[in-house]
């Protein structure tokens, strides 16, 4: 009953049911072109953010990859390792022959007789601030008067060996006279 | 008083060109015919922005490539990368030598100090190095009565790089006595 009313309504107002449907059609469209459009909205805004990211990568990636800028860096860089260098006081190696022959001129210029002199030894390494260093070690007796023997390793510790250092030390005075022997291990560390 | 009256029948009289209702539908069809093109446009014109964005960025990333590529810049970051590497290895064994020098007990000085501080009515025989980390002296020596050995205390007490100076052992019938004492480190550096 209620079905042939309409189609008789439809019947008489075809123009009416006709821009209805073409209404309905368009408030779909639009909810269709309004979420696509916020979908686009969304997009719109991450591919902002994807090119603001690519513009700093490629500020970023300009200057590291800036011949003159890294080839001043270079420059810079060399000049600090001249400098670094230059102070650095750890020996790549030990030059043994230059270490006997400082003993012997400061024993001598010092007034102490070298009585033993062991080998010079490679004693391990030994850490200072979690880098490694490799260690050498000499021992070594030397006899003369007190004043004498703290000259001698004064010499020793200020001299063309910065790394050195003495352990095991001990003095004692002879038993006649005033001659002291004194025994020490006599340590210098260089680069590992 | 005039009245107008229409006497024909219904089909034949005038009829307006549209009906109210139908007017009301076409001006609802045609705004929503308006709001359907506002939002398309809207849409296309986001989509034809970030279209147009991506293809920057497609060339950013062209560049970003092409610089990366550069043989010469490449090369020339290699050597800075090495030599930074360098550097750092000198500056690091410069900063390991403060803390070696800090560490070190400077035994020339130390000797020294222990025989120039030595009193009237005291000898002494023999200075070692002990202690774990090797900062701890011990002297031995003779000395006239107990009152000259802590004479001799109080003076190696007073060097700025010696503390703890303490009494070992004190023998009165021969007047041997043994002290030691804490070196500081870089002690007479």
């Amino acid at each position: 009953m209620n079905t042939k009313v309409v189609i008789t309504w439809v019947q008489n107002n075809v123009a009416i049911t006709a821009l209805a449907v073409v209404a309905i059609i368009l408030v779909a469209l639009i909810y269709m072109f309004f979420t696509a459009g916020k979908t686009a909205a969304d997009d719109l805004h991450k591919v902002e953010q994807e090119r603001l990211l690519a513009n700093t990568q490629l500020m970023q990636v300009r200057q590291q990859y800036n011949v003159d800028e890294l080839q001043k860096q270079l420059d810079e860089l060399n000049s600090g390792i001249a400098t670094a260098k230059a102070v650095n006081k750890f020996p790549e190696s030990i030059n043994r022959d230059q270490l006997e022959l400082d003993l012997a001129n400061e024993a001598s210029r010092r007034g102490v007789t070298l009585v033993s002199l062991s080998s010079i030894t490679q004693s391990g390494t030994e850490t200072i601030g979690g880098n490694t260093y490799n260690k050498s070690e000499i021992n070594i007796k030397v006899e003369g008067l007190l004043n004498n023997t703290s000259l001698f390793l004064t010499s020793m510790e200020q001299g063309d060996f910065p790394t050195l250092k003495f352990k095991n030390v001990s003095l004692a005075k002879a038993s006649e006279g005033e001659k002291w022997t004194t025994t020490f291990t006599l340590v210098v560390l260089s680069q590992s | 008083m005039n009245m107008e009256i229409n006497l024909l029948p219904d089909e034949l009289k005038p009829k307006p060109l549209v009906k109210p209702q139908t007017l009301m539908v076409i001006v609802a069809v045609l705004i929503l015919g308006f709001g359907c093109f506002h939002f398309y446009s809207d849409k296309a014109g986001k989509q034809a922005e970030a279209d147009d964005i991506q293809s920057k960025i497609a060339g950013i990333e062209q560049e970003i490539t092409m610089l990366k590529t550069n043989s010469e810049a490449v090369a020339l970051k290699d050597e800075v990368a090495a030599k930074q590497v360098e550097k750092n290895k000198y500056d690091t064994m410069n900063s390991d030598y403060e803390t070696f020098t800090d560490a070190r007990v400077e035994w020339g000085y130390v000797t020294s100090s222990v025989r120039e501080n030595v009193p009237w009515g005291v000898s002494i025989t023999s200075i070692t190095q002990g202690g774990t980390d090797g900062k701890v002296v011990t002297v031995q020596g003779i000395a006239n009565n107990f009152e000259r050995e802590t004479a001799y205390m109080a003076k190696l007490e007073a060097d700025r790089f010696f503390s703890g100076v303490k009494t070992l052992s004190w023998e009165a019938s021969t007047g041997q006595f043994s002290l030691s004492f804490d070196v500081q480190a870089g002690g007479g550096s």
